[in-house]
């Protein structure tokens, strides 16, 4: 099982929840500001979903099938 | 009934209840058992007193950041009792603000931080500028110490941190912390207590995140400051600039290092032997960390760290009579609802709607002279130029050039 990190800005509007299966293309979050949509590079399971506040970012972790 | 029928009927109610087990389990996995009374929280729900016929000298802004009304609610209902109040709702004039940004009705901590500062909106991202970058509002901690005011920020995040850059910084983004570090001594803020040391030090100092090798704080110790990084430190200094940094990163909000409540303490003791007033902003950063893990335990332990400071802040304008203390929110964070729970808090049921930000508008609680300007419904940039109002300060809000 290969272990794949997202970040985003914490202004996204996050897609999914921790345990969510989830396929390649699908939508994980989109930006409030710009639009900017991020798509999960592979198929997988949302395995933790963190915030980290020196950055303000969301870190999406997926395992992937 | 003969003895196959009984047998599968057994088994069908003891799948049934397992399955009924197994969803209570699921369905309540958000219900959290936490527990802050010990804190030196309020204990009564006695309202604190209009203050009438006085002028304002000196303002105390507390902002708790993603604080909203739900957040308020769970920490009054776990730490002190369903029918007590919190510090701030104690506070005798209520208000809600509304919190949209330039371009999104969803405000980041940079754009909400800068409306509250500069009684202007911008996008998010943007500290204490226009949206396009291209020019500065003027801050209000810059105005009153124009008119001769000490001035100060303290926060549980690193004094960069984007609501208290707001305060006496100009950048383009959030992110230009290091930049921040500068303009902050530039700006002369008398007292500057919170995380950071980071952003302060050498880049060839272990731990630096600075981009470049200048030491700040050699550099404000040459201009006056004192600096202080452990508890000790801070209630012996006796400077009038005092800069105070606890931790590299953020704090960590526990022991030893001295509490938000402490630090406000430490930061009015300072700012108040000033003749012409002060104006403090005091920040409760990590309500919205918090919030954006969707952890209630720590909401109500970071919520109530904020409430003993707003506590500390009244206790001084109650002696004072001069002193408006108002308490408000940059967003709400987390879409927090309370679902249910016991009575005496304990046990608290609640629903996140998001990870992020929501565009809830969020309560305000004013105490001191004047503080009824602050009753009703408004946008957050009011704020701020309300205090310039009543600061007698001309030409706010105000874009330089």
């Amino acid at each position: 099982m290969k272990e794949i990190i997202l970040y985003a800005d914490a202004t996204f509007d996050l897609k999914v929840r921790v345990g969510d299966k989830i396929e390649q293309g699908d939508e994980v979050g989109i930006s409030a500001d710009s639009g900017d949509v991020l798509l999960s590079p592979v198929k997988g399971t949302i395995e933790k979903i963190s915030f980290n506040p020196e950055d303000h970012t969301f870190i999406i972790r997926i395992i992937e099938e | 009934m003969n003895k196959i029928t009984r047998n599968v009927f057994f088994q069908f109610f003891l799948t049934l209840t397992l399955i009924c087990l197994f969803l209570t389990s699921v369905v309540f996995s958000e219900k959290e058992s936490c527990d802050y009374s010990s804190f030196s929280s309020s204990n009564s729900s006695t309202p604190f007193p209009l203050i009438k016929g006085s002028k304002v000298k000196n303002i105390i802004f507390c902002i708790g950041d993603g604080m909203g009304i739900s957040q308020v609610a769970v920490s009054r209902i776990n730490a002190v009792g369903l029918d007590e109040k919190l510090y701030m709702e104690r506070m005798p004039i209520t208000g809600i603000a509304r919190t949209h940004s330039a371009n999104n009705l969803i405000t980041d901590s940079a754009a909400a931080g800068t409306a509250l500062a500069t009684g202007q909106k911008t996008n998010n991202g943007v500290i204490a500028m226009s949206p396009d970058g291209k020019n500065k509002y003027l801050t209000i901690l810059e105005a009153s110490k124009n008119k001769g005011m000490a001035t100060g920020l303290v926060a549980t995040s690193t004094i960069t941190h984007a609501t208290p850059a707001s305060f006496a910084s100009h950048v383009g983004s959030r992110k230009g912390e290091d930049d921040i570090a500068i303009q902050l001594l530039e700006n002369k803020v008398n007292v500057l207590l919170g995380g950071g040391k980071q952003f302060f030090i050498p880049q060839s100092a272990q731990g630096s995140k600075r981009k470049d090798n200048r030491d700040l704080i050699a550099e404000a110790k040459a201009a006056g400051y004192a600096f202080v990084e452990t508890n000790d430190d801070l209630k012996s200094a006796q400077e009038p600039f005092l800069l105070g940094l606890f931790q590299l990163d953020s704090l960590k909000t526990d022991p030893p290092e001295p509490t938000l409540a402490e630090l406000t303490d430490k930061a009015i003791e300072t700012l108040s032997k000033n003749k012409k007033g002060f104006f403090l902003m005091v920040e409760g950063s990590q309500i919205d960390w918090a919030c954006h893990e969707n952890k209630l335990d720590n909401t109500i332990k970071q919520t109530i760290l904020f409430d003993e400071a707003v506590g500390k802040a009244i206790d001084f304008a109650l002696k004072d009579k001069h002193t408006l203390v108002i308490v408000t929110a940059d967003h709400e964070t987390g879409g927090l609802t309370i679902k249910g729970g016991d009575l005496n808090g304990k046990s608290l049921d609640v629903n996140w709607s998001t990870k992020g930000h929501s565009g809830t508008p969020v309560p305000l609680y004013a105490f001191g002279p004047n503080a009824k300007e602050f009753a009703g419904v408004y946008d957050n940039t009011d704020i701020p130029k309300t205090m310039a109002r009543l600061l007698k300060i001309k030409s706010f809000p105000q874009t330089l050039e």
